[in-house]
């Protein structure tokens, strides 16, 4: 066997390594269950709001908003709806990650890093990666979301 | 005429023409939309104003387009050099692309109209005056060009650009055309559950489909079936054939067929729930495939005929086929590794990062998805004709490895890793000293540099393995070749090992001529050491023209003129 034919096949053993790797990973990944934060804080607060846009679920997540003030900042349920209808039919994938948090008596920041998957060409990173900061206020004893009410980090 | 003038007459030629034919269009119009639209009274002083500008520009295009293009005219009857020369060839010819264009679009609209039942409220006036009126300026200068017959090579040349872009735009048009009536038709087929309302196939979007293939498939046969037939000594076709409509065709059936691959897998692992909607896709990735795979094999076989006709490119087209297919397999099978990569790399990351709030189970299956579908159309390309190449390298020898095509792949692809991997270094030398100097070496230096480290791992061994390959070319002489010659081998068998033995020997193809007296019954059978010899003289010959004598008796080298 001539040294480049060994060389193809020590290649192909390694991908078929990284392709086996992979799909454990896909497997046990897939089925990994997410800690489910307190509710009643702003880290909470911002999981339950980026489950509800993950599932779709728009009336859940605007629950989580602060109704805004202002005659130019009007932000009803089916204005805050027909915004996300970009964001329904994307085929992407994504997920969330909090880096950190901090609470000042009623006003909170999480800062949170989303990652966006996106099939696409061969010489762009198919990963996208957001850094979001969520500005949050507490109104009574829940945590609402001040800012940023879209999503645009979807796209 | 001096230079300076003649670039005068024509761009003033040019510019009167634009203003006569703008006249025209406008007058036009306004015929149309006083006859088939009927025009109110209350509009009467829209039609004042366009009939005053409409004549306006004719009766001062008219004349001053006589005077500049009859001067040009005249100019050309008195000096017959002015028929080839490449302005007037680039004036003729750019007017022919822009009023084929216009004529073309144009006709798209009235087809769209005439297939919705000649409605007035659709008719388009405007539409109806630019495809007379660029009909007309196309036609006439086609002709004149036609006529005066393209003298010289520049004339010739630019003939043929105008016949290959209409030809590969008609065919652009006529194949989309097809994909989305097909797709059209498969979304408005009544087997999709949950449609509560569900709109006619026979709307806008599908007669203009419909129109494009009309319109295409008229400017496609017109300008590849008649036009361009025959010319097979053109460049411009090979880049037409391999550029274009093969690598094309090639990329087009690819793409979709990566995408209906992903998309199945994609759903297999659980992804896109709503199953109805979620196949439509296989409405345009079908045809598109389909489509796609006709074109590549239709003028991959047309390349190959008319490559038999021409024997300097029996080999060459093959050759460029092979190596155009392999660089596409490589490209999707080095995507399809980094993304792959990324899903080992990115778990690392998150076993270290701080607490993931989100993970839907379909972030990992999707990254799974995209790289196997591209790794499972990839793999068989590049192997097969990569294994094509290798055998051609086997058979042919010096001739491969000398070939130009072999080089541009070569060393293209080096050319493409080194840059690759000296971007991907930067970023991970830089992440890691700015992570170290500002005292924040954490995590975050990682995710900046996982794409980097993706990219770096796979560009490693495809720059290893292509380097290899070049090192060996390299190692045998394939750049030291002599300058080619015309070598002409007489002989008594034309089968002769002899003349494959001088194909690899120079790295390029030597002619054989059969000796038409009698053949002795044991010919003298030539040694290695009697060719090589024989091969050292051809090269150190001062002649372009070579013979070399290998008949009874002690071989000889002879230059000769034809």
């Amino acid at each position: 066997m001539s040294s480049s034919s060994r060389f193809l096949l020590g290649f192909g053993i390694l991908i078929l390594a990284i392709v086996a790797i992979s799909v454990i990973i896909a497997v046990i990944g897939s089925n990994q269950p997410v800690k489910i934060l307190p509710e009643n804080s702003p880290e909470g607060t911002v999981q339950r709001f980026l489950t509800a846009v993950r599932d779709r679920d728009y009336t859940k997540a605007y629950d989580f908003l602060a109704p805004q003030a202002g005659t130019d900042k009007t932000n009803t349920l089916d204005q805050w709806v027909s915004s996300t209808q970009n964001s329904r039919n994307s085929t992407s994938s994504w997920t969330a990650s909090i880096v950190k948090s901090t609470v000042n008596d009623d006003n909170a920041s999480v800062d949170v890093v989303i990652e966006v998957f996106r099939p696409n060409g061969p010489l762009n990173d198919p990963v996208s990666s957001n850094n979001v900061t969520f500005l949050l206020q507490k109104a009574g004893d829940v945590w609402l979301i001040q800012q940023p009410i879209d999503l645009w980090w979807l796209y | 005429m001096s230079t300076v003038r003649h670039v005068f007459f024509y761009i003033l030629a040019l510019i009167t023409l634009g203003i006569l034919a703008a006249g025209v269009v406008n007058l036009l119009s306004l015929s149309f939309d006083t006859i088939i639209s009927n025009f109110t009274l209350a509009k009467v002083g829209d039609i004042r104003g366009q009939l005053s500008l409409g004549i306006a520009m004719i009766i001062i295009g008219c004349p001053l387009w006589l005077l500049f293009w009859g001067t040009i005219q005249r100019q050309a009857g008195r000096s017959s050099d002015e028929y080839g020369s490449a302005l007037r060839a680039f004036f003729l010819n750019f007017v022919i692309i822009v009023s084929a264009f216009s004529a073309l679009f144009a006709l798209d609209g009235l087809v769209v109209w005439l297939m919705g039942g000649l409605q007035p409220d659709e008719f388009s006036p405007s539409g109806a005056a630019i495809f007379i009126t660029a009909g007309a300026i196309w036609y006439y200068h086609w002709q004149l060009s036609r006529a005066e017959g393209h003298p010289t090579a520049i004339a010739k040349t630019l003939w043929r650009w105008y016949v290959y872009i209409l030809a590969a735009a008609g065919l652009v048009w006529l194949t989309s055309g097809i994909v989305q009536t097909v797709n059209a038709a498969f979304v408005a087929l009544p087997i999709w559950q949950g449609d509560i309302v569900r709109s006619s196939f026979w709307n806008s979007g599908s007669r203009s489909s419909l129109s494009w293939i009309l319109v295409g498939g008229v400017a496609w046969a017109f300008h590849w079936l008649y036009m361009a037939r025959g010319d097979l000594n053109s460049s411009l076709r090979q880049v037409y054939f391999y550029l274009f409509a093969i690598l094309g065709g090639a990329i087009t059936g690819l793409v979709a067929l990566t995408q209906t691959i992903y998309k199945v897998i994609y759903w297999s692992f659980g992804g896109g729930r709503d199953i109805n909607a979620y196949y439509q896709f296989l409405g345009w990735s079908l045809p598109a495939i389909l489509v796609a795979a006709f074109i590549w094999f239709y003028h991959l076989r047309m390349a190959e005929e008319e490559a038999l006709q021409i024997k300097d490119r029996r080999l060459s087209a093959r050759r460029v086929h092979y190596y155009l297919m392999a660089f596409l397999g490589i490209g999707a099978l080095v995507s399809g590794l980094i993304v792959l990569l990324g899903i080992p790399l990115d778990a690392i990351v998150r076993s270290i990062r701080p607490e993931t709030v989100i993970a839907g189970p379909e972030w990992w299956t999707n990254q799974l998805s995209w790289s196997l579908s591209l790794l499972v159309v990839s793999i068989p390309i590049w192997l097969y004709y990569w294994s094509r190449v290798i055998n051609m390298v086997q058979a042919e020898g010096m001739l491969e490895r000398a070939a130009r095509s072999r080089r541009i792949y070569l060393f293209g692809i080096i050319g493409v890793a080194v840059v690759t991997l000296a971007a991907d270094l930067v970023n991970v030398v830089y992440q890691i000293l700015n992570g170290l100097l500002t005292a924040n070496f954490g995590i975050d230096v990682l995710v900046n540099m996982k794409w980097s480290l993706q990219t770096v791992f796979i560009a490693v061994p495809v720059l290893l393995y292509h380097f290899s390959a070049v090192r060996k070319d390299l190692k045998l002489g394939s750049e030291k070749a002599a300058p080619r010659k015309n070598v002409m081998v007489l002989l008594y068998d034309k089968n002769s090992p002899a003349l494959s033995f001088f194909d690899n020997k120079l790295g390029y193809k030597v002619r054989a001529a059969q000796y038409a007296g009698e053949a002795p019954d044991n010919p003298t059978q030539r040694s290695d050491e009697e060719l090589e010899r024989l091969a050292d003289e051809i090269n150190s010959s001062v002649a372009s023209d070579v013979m070399v004598i290998l008949l009874e008796g002690e071989a000889r080298v002879l230059p000769y003129k034809d």
